[in-house]
């Protein structure tokens, strides 16, 4: 039943499933995704229009078993991983959960298998990969950016829950002089200006150097806002195009660190 | 004008506005000399809430120049005063101060909340328009009035069913006897009758001086009962007669909240009911039933005059201040359509004369026979009639023998002719009649028409056995 490990590239097993089924679960705003095996640990990576990306990073540490033999980059429809895991969610969920995957991957060409074992039950999926196709390359330089918000995440929760839906855009203001850190909506309800503190508690570090006014879409800042609620930590970078960038850091229930990074590209011209 | 609500009082205001939200579309903003009015009234004008706060209720009230005054009153969409309390239960806890701040002549209301976590929220509500609205009503002269606490009237009120739409309440000096409201065209097989009897001794304050029954519309009065427990402080009941307004009061030292809603008028009713027009009110229920609408009858009739009042609002619109025309005076008596009106106008006023009467019932017989009701609707209306005319001894028909026969001849020509002229309902559609039509003919044979009718190409199914 179990292939034998010496034929594939990547072979990676998991234990405890919880956090990373909530981490694929948080950047699954679109079906496809491109998933990459490094010595660090799997990155999966979901793009959306060319203006919007999403990365999950799993570090080496939280996997039980990790073997690569080279580096590889595979895509597959994340709609059905997603699935497959889901259907042992309550388990998953669990305190005491005995769920565990296991992924093999052979190369370009064939497909990831991966086996979910339940109380001795095995669940095999096959999952086709895809043509690999060009993703953008997001990234902001250390001196590009102009300010950087490090946040506990119950600061953001209840703000953003209560955004106006009926809003198209989102914009965020973010200044070294009052009001700091403001995010107005515009909908039919009327406009709404929410002013976060600078120096709470809740604020680990703001650090802004020059007033920067941005506008996003609503409807792409809602799916980096499904991190919030699993995430411990959010750091917001912008830089000098109005590139924004959020970092959540997700605590395992064993301790260790996960990432998940949203980079939104502004709307520039907002009538 | 601008006001700070403090965090302990924020519920309250939420609670309001929620109350408010379940009675109209749309909010009435009017700061005064000394306190703040939130008003609303229904689309059909049959229901008008008013809460104000006084300066007590403030920690921080300023009304602003006297020349201002004209200015600063406006009105806003419910919807977006909801977004800003959209959880009154978590604003309690959460929320330190609301400011609100209102220009003159601004096109924006301004609500701020001030969170405990120091985020601040800025609402900036559009004002749909710059007017006021307020209900003529005198609670001070209306000599009946009941006071319970919030609590013993939402028990009784969940006895009933939760889709209920009218509730009657029988005053008598002994007791109070709530009752589910049933119109004349259910059928009385298929409801469920709900009484609920509450002893004088459940109330606060109990100073009826004449018995009475009035009806009105369920959904307002479980919105303020929601307000009243929800604030935990005893709802008052002032009421007068069957077609006058009720009015359910909440008072504080810092707040009053107002409810009127209007009642069921019985003469209407039952001037109809008499004149054989009770049937109209069938049919045009029927045509309402038909548009899928759940209203009841009494509804239909009151939401017609109240499009008529509301016409007459607008123009009053011109001089800014408006009041709505159903909940004054008297007008909530004439709660009729204009066809009706003359009617109602006919039976208040006791010089019309006979000949017109029998015109104008003459004129309705025949809009009755346009609508095909079946006997046994008219023989169950002819029994509500019955007790209908118990309770209306005041009622100016009652005293008209000519008008009882005229009635009777409607009743009886309306059933007789119904028997002629109503259609059975058309038989349901069969498709397979259709297709397999010669099938289904007496004449047809099949040994005879259909070669190899006998050879069985596929054998019954096993019965399912268990």
């Amino acid at each position: 039943m179990i292939p034998n490990a010496n034929d594939y590239k990547f072979v990676a097993k998991l234990g405890n499933l919880r956090t990373v089924v909530q981490l694929l679960k948080s950047v699954n705003f679109k079906e496809t995704a491109t998933c990459f095996g490094t010595d660090n640990g799997l990155k999966i990576t979901v793009e959306d229009a060319k203006c919007m990306q999403a990365s999950a990073y799993i570090p080496v540490d939280v996997f039980q078993e990790f073997k690569l033999k080279e580096e590889v980059i595979f895509r597959i429809n994340l709609n059905v991983l997603v699935e497959c895991l889901c259907m042992f969610w309550s388990d998953i969920n669990s305190q005491s959960s005995s769920v565990a995957a296991q992924l093999f991957y052979k190369g370009t060409g064939h497909p990831v298998t991966m086996l979910i074992e339940e109380n001795g039950i095995i669940t095999d999926c096959s999952l086709k990969t895809q043509e690999l196709g060009e993703l953008l390359d997001f990234h902001l330089d250390a001196e590009d950016v102009l300010n950087k918000i490090v946040l506990q995440t119950d600061l953001l929760k209840d703000v953003l829950a209560e955004l106006d839906g009926t809003s198209e855009f989102i914009e965020l203001l973010l200044s070294p002089e009052a009001p700091y850190f403001r995010i107005s909506t515009d909908g039919i309800a009327g406009e709404c200006r929410i002013e976060l503190p600078r120096d709470s508690d809740l604020v680990e570090s703001f650090e802004c150097n020059t007033t920067a006014n941005s506008c996003y879409k609503l409807a792409h800042i809602k799916p980096a806002m499904k991190a919030l609620y699993c995430a411990n930590k959010v750091s917001m970078r912008t830089d000098d195009c109005g590139l924004l960038c959020f970092q959540y850091m997700v605590k395992t229930d064993a301790g260790q660190t996960c990432y998940v990074e949203y980079y939104i590209s502004p709307v520039i011209d907002v009538e | 004008m601008k006001c700070i609500v403090p965090g302990a009082n924020i519920k309250i205001l939420a609670r309001a506005i929620h109350c408010l939200s379940k009675i109209g579309d749309e909010m009435y903003v009017h700061p005064q000399e000394k306190c703040i009015s939130f008003r609303s009234v229904n689309m059909a004008n049959s229901a008008y809430a008013n809460f104000t706060f006084h300066e007590n209720y403030f920690s921080y009230y300023i009304f602003g120049d006297d020349d201002e005054k004209d200015t600063l009153k406006c009105k806003i969409s419910i919807r977006s005063i909801m977004a800003v309390f959209k959880t009154p239960n978590a604003l309690d806890k959460q929320v330190e101060t609301c400011h609100i701040k209102l220009q003159p002549n601004a096109s924006k209301l301004i609500f701020m909340l001030k969170y405990k976590n120091n985020i601040t929220k800025t609402y900036l509500l559009p004002i749909i328009d710059s007017e006021m609205m307020e209900a003529v009503y005198n609670k001070e002269s209306i000599s009946n009035k009941l006071t319970s606490h919030s609590k013993v009237l939402i028990d009784a009120v969940q006895n009933f069913q939760q889709n209920l739409v009218e509730l009657t309440i029988q005053i008598t000096p002994q007791k109070v006897i709530l009752r589910n409201y049933i119109d004349e065209t259910c059928t009385l097989s298929k409801i469920t009758r709900t009484h609920l009897a509450l002893d004088l001794s459940e109330f606060v304050n109990y100073n009826v001086e004449t018995e009475t029954t009035i009806t009105f519309c369920m959904k307002e009065l479980r919105a303020i009962l929601n307000f009243a427990e929800s604030v935990g402080l005893s709802l008052g009941i002032h009421f007068e007669t069957a077609g006058r307004p009720v009015i359910f009061t909440i008072e504080t030292t810092s707040f009053e909240a107002n409810v009127v809603l209007s009642t069921l008028n019985p003469d209407v009713t039952s001037a109809i009911d008499k004149s054989a027009g009770g049937k109209r009110e069938q049919s045009l229920q029927k045509k309402a039933a038909n548009k899928k609408s759940f209203k009841k009858s009494a509804n239909t009739v009151n939401r017609r005059t109240i499009n008529n009042s509301k016409i007459s609002t607008k123009t009053g619109n011109a001089t800014s201040n408006i009041q709505s025309a159903s909940i004054k005076d008297n007008h909530d008596v004439s709660l009729i359509n204009t066809d009706s009106n003359t009617l109602v106008n006919m039976g208040n006023g006791h010089s019309e004369n006979d000949h017109v009467m029998q015109n104008n019932s003459e004129r309705i017989t025949r809009e009755v026979f346009n609508y095909n009701e079946k006997p046994s609707t008219s023989k169950s209306i002819l029994h509500r009639e019955s007790i209908d005319s118990r309770n209306l001894i005041n009622s100016v028909f009652s005293n008209m023998p000519k008008r009882k026969t005229c009635n009777e001849r409607v009743d009886v020509s309306d059933t007789s002719d119904d028997e002629d002229t109503v259609p059975n309902s058309p038989p349901p559609a069969k498709k397979a009649r259709s297709i397999f039509q010669k099938c289904f003919q007496k004449t047809f044979d099949p040994k005879i028409m259909l070669p190899g009718h006998d050879r069985i190409l596929a054998e019954d199914s096993d019965e399912h056995s268990d």
